[in-house]
Order: structure tokens, then sequence, then C-alpha cells
């Protein structure tokens, strides 16, 4: 494609088209950001598929997600083995999920992987504490978070379990517009 | 058949492609993207969306420029008179002397046919200028329709449930911002807003420069002193007060527009001046001139001299905030006056391009240097749908009725503009229409004009097929509504059919912790007993026939615990400790005993309740059985039961993912099965 290098073939690049939210040109340019991080553990040369995966530090020195509260999580629901280690196929795929081209069902699993802090399927009470104290500096009472937590899970619990089941979640987040304009970060 | 996919996927495939590729385009044509991620970056999606708004009205206006360019400026190129009068630069401000006899007015434009070479049809000025400007109004009103009404599907389909404080908690966290300093604002607002919550629920020239600096100065003061207001009132929600202050300054600035408009249309039309048209146009010119220039100094002393204080002077006022509200009303505002002024001023849009286009660096610089997000609560998209609504009532359809009383009512100047020497700009339709009527070929347009365009009887059917459309589409709205309504109950009865179940099964798993925990042989035996008659009794209290239902979901929950209790306990003993007597089998078979010793006892009782009394007790006693041997070894065990517990946890975590009528089938099936080992223990 005009470059001095071949990243990607082109049957590469179609397959990343077809699978993400992303134009070629944008596949090209996270892939330089990828490659930015660590010039020396990722090669330039995509061709041949190769195994690399960038430890979670590195990908949270990225200013798009340094100052976000959930940037560890966020890491960990798009890396495969669940440690917040991501190939590239992973970091696309976190940044198509990201874009405001994903639908709100799409967004609305992952957003519930993030919050699902210790991954039991279920928003419960422990995780929505620590959602509070993550998105208001830790500055609440401790009644204050109970009482909010308590609040949210009476509100957005429709079969009365004590806890936010997938559909409880998609349910609150389908009433919510301001949800797909939020959870979104341009790159 | 091979073949035939083989060649429906390429077509797919080469659809795809070409899609991309015009993707790709439209990502190269995308304007300001960079800037956009910087702002929503540091400032959020809220003001964002006023920065969207104003790129959403350029693309308005570039398009009206290049449609009026193309089809009104570049023929009239053809047809230039000179032009005498001198350039001094005030002009730029006043729009009048030398701009008058320019394309950029109304009143230079001629009214014959312009006809370059004699081979070529010739270009009619009057038709041009009405249908260019005609067209254009029409797609701006189509887009703004389903613009708004996307809008509003998506923003307002259940404002019941907008003050959540699950959706506040879980969706209103800003993933687009990465500066530090807005992270930490966004923290401290939403704390305080869950605080709050939770404690209450110069020359003649210069001297035409007066109405519109006037008018702008009320534009700028009026809605800073409205912005005032909000320290003497109170309001309970901070949506009110938002709403407030939009509608006070709608009212202002469309009762200004109205004014103005009512002064043109009545006032200078009848005192018949040489070209009243290019006169409103330069008006117009020097509105939209001078509003920009207010709201350039606007931004300069309400933001930058505003920050100076609030840094320097008094620190208690802090930084200035970014008024959203305001500052889009102003854009739409502009806005509208351009609109107007399309008409009078066919070029009047690439003023107005660039004005928005210097307005966006402005605000983007100011906002960097000087301003804080706003502190109130603000949803973006929700006042984004308010907002385009604005733009379409009052202000588009305010625009569209001054232009139909310019175009139906008035008449034009008697020497200037396309529509010299005619009573109503309209009439040169007709003249257009009779003109055509005399060759063959293009007698349909004459016939579609006077049966459908002239006729007051298709409209009246029209209106009333649209009537009976809108009518139908509300009654299928109301439908849904109802249907809506049905789900919800049934969701919500959904739950308490869980909790039931989840109730049931603590309430036995209880009774069977009470029963092993106990070390005398003797008070467990008694316990037993009062249990096994609680069960009896809890069994003929809930027989009536409209508990059936209830009798089978308890009978299932414990045939499910026994199961889950009996099975891996009793695998795992096995292969771990062959000393231990008390094997699954054994275990069975005393209870068997026991249960038919209790049979005969209890004859007259029916066979259903036999068998789950039955199956309660067998439980009991195999549990009381297995506690003899077992005995020393408690702690052990204990540690065993954990594991069939766990997996219980799961089992019904996995459950509650599943669709409810998944939930009523796995407890059906349960039943079925507590019945056939009920049954198979008789």
């Amino acid at each position: 494609m005009g470059n001095k290098q071949t990243i990607f073939t082109d049957e590469q690049l179609d397959a990343y088209q077809d699978c993400t939210f992303f134009t070629r040109k944008e596949i090209l340019r996270l892939h330089g950001r990828f490659y930015e991080l660590a010039p020396n553990i990722v090669p330039m040369d995509y061709t041949d598929d190769p195994d690399v995966k960038l430890p979670i530090q590195l990908i949270l020195s990225m200013p798009e997600l340094m100052e976000n509260p959930f940037k560890e999580r966020i890491v960990q629901a798009f890396s495969e083995d669940g440690e917040g280690n991501l190939s590239f196929n992973d970091f696309v795929d976190m940044f198509s999920v990201m874009s405001e081209m994903a639908p709100r069902e799409l967004k609305a699993i992952y957003a519930f992987k993030i919050y699902d802090f210790n991954t039991d399927n279920f928003i419960c009470k422990s995780d929505l504490e620590k959602t509070l104290n993550k998105v208001t500096r830790e500055e609440l009472e401790e009644e204050e978070v109970t009482l909010v937590c308590e609040k949210v899970i009476e509100e957005a619990d429709m079969d009365g379990d004590g806890k936010l089941a997938f559909a409880d979640f998609e349910n609150m987040i389908s009433k919510a517009p301001d949800f797909l304009s939020t959870f979104h970060i341009r790159i | 058949m091979n073949c035939c996919n083989g060649c429906i996927y390429s077509i797919k495939l080469s659809f795809r492609r070409s899609k991309q590729v015009a993707s790709e385009i439209l990502e190269a044509l995308r304007l300001w993207h960079g800037t956009l991620k910087v702002i929503e970056g540091k400032f959020g999606t809220s003001i964002l969306s006023y920065f969207n708004f104003i790129k959403w009205l350029l693309m308005f206006n570039i398009f009206s420029f290049v449609v009026n360019f193309s089809f009104i400026t570049i023929p009239q190129f053809f047809d230039m008179a000179p032009n005498n009068l001198s350039f001094t630069g005030l002009e730029l401000l006043t729009g009048t002397g030398y701009f008058e006899d320019t394309v950029l007015y109304y009143g230079y434009y001629t009214n014959s046919s312009i006809r370059k070479d004699a081979n070529l049809g010739a270009y009619d000025m009057q038709l041009a200028y009405i249908f260019t400007i005609g067209l254009y109004f029409a797609t701006c009103l189509l887009i703004l329709l389903f613009s708004m009404a996307k809008s509003f599907r998506n923003n307002f389909i259940n404002p019941a449930s907008f003050s959540g404080n699950a959706a506040k908690l879980l969706c209103s966290w800003d993933f687009s911002i990465n500066n530090e300093k807005a992270v930490k604002l966004k923290k401290k607002h939403l704390s305080t807003q869950i605080k709050k919550s939770n404690l209450n629920e110069l020359t003649k020239q210069a001297s035409t420069l007066l109405v519109p600096v006037v008018v702008a100065l009320i534009n700028l003061i009026l809605p800073l002193v409205y912005s005032m207001f909000r320290l003497v009132e109170k309001f309970k929600y901070p949506q009110h007060e938002v709403y407030v202050l939009i509608i006070r300054n709608v009212l202002l600035k469309f009762s200004i527009i109205g004014i103005l408009c009512y002064y043109w249309l009545e006032r200078i039309t009848v005192i018949n001046r040489e070209c009243w048209e290019s006169y409103i146009g330069q008006d117009i010119y020097r509105l939209v001139v001078i509003d920009f220039l207010f709201v350039l100094l606007g931004s300069f002393f309400g933001e930058f001299l505003r920050k100076i204080i609030g840094t320097r002077c008094c620190k208690t006022l802090g930084l200035p905030e970014f008024d959203i509200a305001r500052n889009v009303l102003d854009l739409i505002y502009a806005q509208t006056l351009a609109w107007i002024g399309i008409y009078f001023s066919p070029l009047l849009p690439i003023i107005q391009m660039i004005k928005l286009f210097i307005i966006f660096y402005v605000k983007k610089v100011s906002l960097m240097m000087n301003c804080i997000p706003p502190r109130r609560a603000w949803r973006a998209s929700q006042m984004t749908t308010v907002f385009v609504f604005i733009l379409f009532f009052p202000s588009f359809v305010g625009v569209l009725s001054v232009i139909g009383v310019t175009f139906w009512r008035r008449e034009p100047s008697e020497r200037c503009g396309p529509f010299r020497n005619l009573s109503t700009p309209y009439e040169s339709v007709d003249a257009w229409i009779s003109s055509i009527e005399l060759f063959d070929n293009t007698k349909w347009v004459a016939w579609i004009y006077h049966n459908l365009v002239e006729s007051v009887l298709f409209f009246y059917i029209l209106t009333l097929i649209v009537l009976v459309i809108s009518h139908l589409y509300w009654q299928i709205v109301q439908g849904r509504k109802i249907m809506v309504k049905l789900l919800l109950t049934q969701i919500a009865n959904e739950g308490k059919d869980k909790s039931f179940l989840l109730e049931e099964l603590r309430k036995s798993e209880k009774k069977s912790e009470r029963n092993r925990g106990a070390p005398h042989q003797i008070s467990q035996r008694q316990v037993q007993q009062s249990h096994t008659s609680e069960d009896q009794q809890m069994a003929h209290e809930s027989r009536p026939e409209d508990n059936s239902r209830s009798n089978a979901l308890e009978l299932a929950m414990r045939a499910r615990q026994q199961m889950e209790e009996s099975s891996p306990m009793g695998s795992r003993r096995a292969s771990t400790d062959n000393s231990v007597p008390s094997d699954t089998m054994a275990r069975i078979m005393r209870a068997r005993q026991q249960a038919e010793h209790e049979d005969q006892q209890a004859k007259y009782e029916e066979e259903n309740r036999n068998a789950m009394e039955m199956a309660v007790r067998a439980r009991q006693q195999d549990e009381y059985v297995e506690e003899q041997p077992q005995y020393s070894g408690e702690q052990s065990r204990d540690f065993e039961r954990q594991h069939p517990w766990n997996h219980t946890g799961q089992s019904d975590g996995y459950e509650a993912q599943q669709p409810s009528s998944q939930a009523r089938t796995d407890a059906l099936a349960m039943a079925m099965r507590a019945r056939q080992q009920a049954e198979g223990d008789h």
C-alpha cells in the first residue's frame, strides 16, 4: 500500500477490516501505536502472524488509557489469557469495541466484563463498591457507599437475586442513552 | 450451484470492498478529527456535543453554499454588469456600498434568461433561483426531520428511567476522557452528585450598524443576566434549571428575530424602496457579521477576562464554566439569520461558513485556556435532541414561513432582482408552466402542476392520508407500550419465582445443617422428630390446589439438594475412605426401610403426598444414619461439604443467565426427578 515496508498482506488487512470497525488506514495506524509501545518486541512485519504479546503495564502507559480508572479492567477484559497481556489482535479488538461504530449490544457485553471485577459473571455488591470508589476519588463514607450500592441493585435487579446478571445490565444500558457516547475511546 | 454461490459471494465481497473504499474516503474528509479528540479527552462528551453541533451546522452551510454558488452565482457570472462602486473596507462590516452591486445580494441577479451560445438552451434565472432555494430548504427539512426523529428515538424512549442511581454509577463514566485534571473533576462531580441524591432524593454608513449592534448587545447581555438568575432561583432538580434557561433564551432570541421579520416584511416592503430585497439582505448581513463579532467579544470578556478575574482578583469565583446551552443557542440564532438571508442574499452561506469555522477555533482555544467543564448535570445526548428540535422549531419552521410570505404575498421590487416586474415571485412559476404547455412532450409537467400542486383537493386528501397513517402509527406505539408493560410484569413475576425457589433452597439447607450440627444423639433425634412434624405440617398447609405449584417446587428443591449432597459425597468417600460402612447404597436401603415403616403408619394419606413426605424423611433419616459413623470426623466432613455447595452456587449462577422459560423447565425437570426418586423409594 505504498509503504516502504509491508506490515500486513492485503488478505490480512481485509480480514481485519471484516472483523473490526476500522478501515485499512486505521489498522495500520493502530499497528503503529502498538509498535511504538515496545519497538524491540513488536516486529514491523506482521505478515507471518507473529505471536507477540505485550504485558499490561505497557498497554496502560498509553495516554488514551493512562487516566482511566478502569484501565486494568479494560485491558483484562480484552486479553485472551485474562491476565492483561495483549496480542495485536486483542489490541485491535479492544479499540474496535470502544470505537463509536460499535453497536450497543457489543459494548454492553464488554462493559459488563469491565465492571465485573471478580469475574463471576455477575455484578455483585462488591463489584459496585469497587466501581463507586474508582469513579468518586474514594471520598464517600462507607455507609454512603453501601447505601448507593444497595439502591443500584434494588433499581436494576429485575429478578430479585441481589446481584446484576448480564440481562439486568443490558436492560439498564438500554435506558441510558448516554452510554453509547461515553463508552468510547477515540484512538 | 457452487458457481452461483461463488458468484454471489464475489459480488458481496466487491460490494463490501467498495463500501470500505467509500468509508476510507469519508474518513479522509472527516474534519477536525484530531481536534475533537483532544477536546473530548479533556472535557468529555458534553462539551464535545457543542463542537459537533458547530460541525453539523457547517456542513449545512457548505452544502447551501455549493448549491447556491453553482446554480445561481456561476450562471450570473456570464451576465455580469460592471461595478463602479468603490471599496473602502467598512463595507465588510456594513455590507452596503461596494457589495450592493455584487452577486452577494438578490438585487444584482438578472430576471432574463442567460444564453451564452445560440445552440444551447437558455438558462432561466427566475426558475433557477426558485428551484435552487426551494430544493435547498426541502433538503434541510428532510435532514432536520430525520435527525430529529432519530435522536428522539434513541434518547427519549423511556424518559421515566432517566434519573437512576444505577445508570448514574454504571453508565456515566466517560471512557473517552484522558486528561488528568478532567478525570479528577469528573470524579468530584460524581461524588457530589451521589451525595446530593442521597440527601434529598461613526458616518452615515456606520449609523446603519445601530440596529445590529443593539440586537447583538441584547443577545449578549440578557442571557448573562438569565444565567445569573440561578443565584436567586432555587430549583429542586438541576435539569429544570437548564430547561428554564433554555426556554428563556429561546424566547428572547426568537422574539428578536420575530420583530425584525415583522419590520422587514410589513414596513420595508410598503415603503417601496428601490430594491428592498437587497436592503433586507444587507440588514441580515450586518446582523450576521455583528453577531459574529459579539460572539468573539463574548468569549473574550465572558471567558478570558472572567478567568483573569477568577484567578487573580477574586479567587472565590474560580474558573468560568463553559456554558453549553448559551453557546448552542447563539449558534442556532446565527443559523436562523443565515437561513432567512439565503433568499435575499444567496451567498450569505459563505459568510456563515467562515464564521463557524473561526468560531470553532476561537471557542476551542478559549475552552482550553480558560474554562472548566460545566458543573451542573449535563446529559449530552438528551440535550442534543433538544437543540436539534429547537433548530427545527421555531427556527427552521419560522424561516420557512418568512420565506413563504415573501414568495407568495410580497411584491418584488420593480427595478432589481430576478423577479422584477412580477406581482409576486411565485408568478414566474405560473408563467413557466404556461410556456411549457405549448409542447406536447412536457404536458405531463403542466398536468401535475394544475392537478396536484395547485389543487386544494389534492392537498386535502394528502393531509388526510398523512393523518390516517400517523394515527395508525400512534396506535401501534400505544400497543407496544402495553406490551412492554406486560413484559415488565412478566419479568417481575419470574423474579419472584426465582427468589421463592432460592428461599426454599435456603430453608432446607438450614434444616439439614441443624440436623447435622447437634452432637447428642438424643437431642438430635428430638430435633429431627420436630422437623418431621413440621415438614408434615408444611405439606398439609401447602397442600391446597392453588398451591400445587409451590408444592412441586419445594419437592424439587429438596430432591435436588438430596441428590447433590449424596452423590458427590458418597462417591468421594468411597474412593478415599473405604472403612466407613455407610456408603450411598446402604444409606438408601436404610432410608427406604424407615420410609416403609412410616408409610404403614400413615396409610390414610394420598399416594402423592406419601411419596413426598417419604422423600423428605428418607433424606433426613439418611443424613442421620450417616451422622453416626462419621461423628468423630466432623471437620473433614465439613470440608467435604463445601464442595457440593460451591457447585450449587455455580449452577445457580448459570441458571440466572438463562432465559426465564428455561428456569421454568428446569424446575419442572427437578420436580420430575424428585418424584421419580420418591416413587423409587416407595
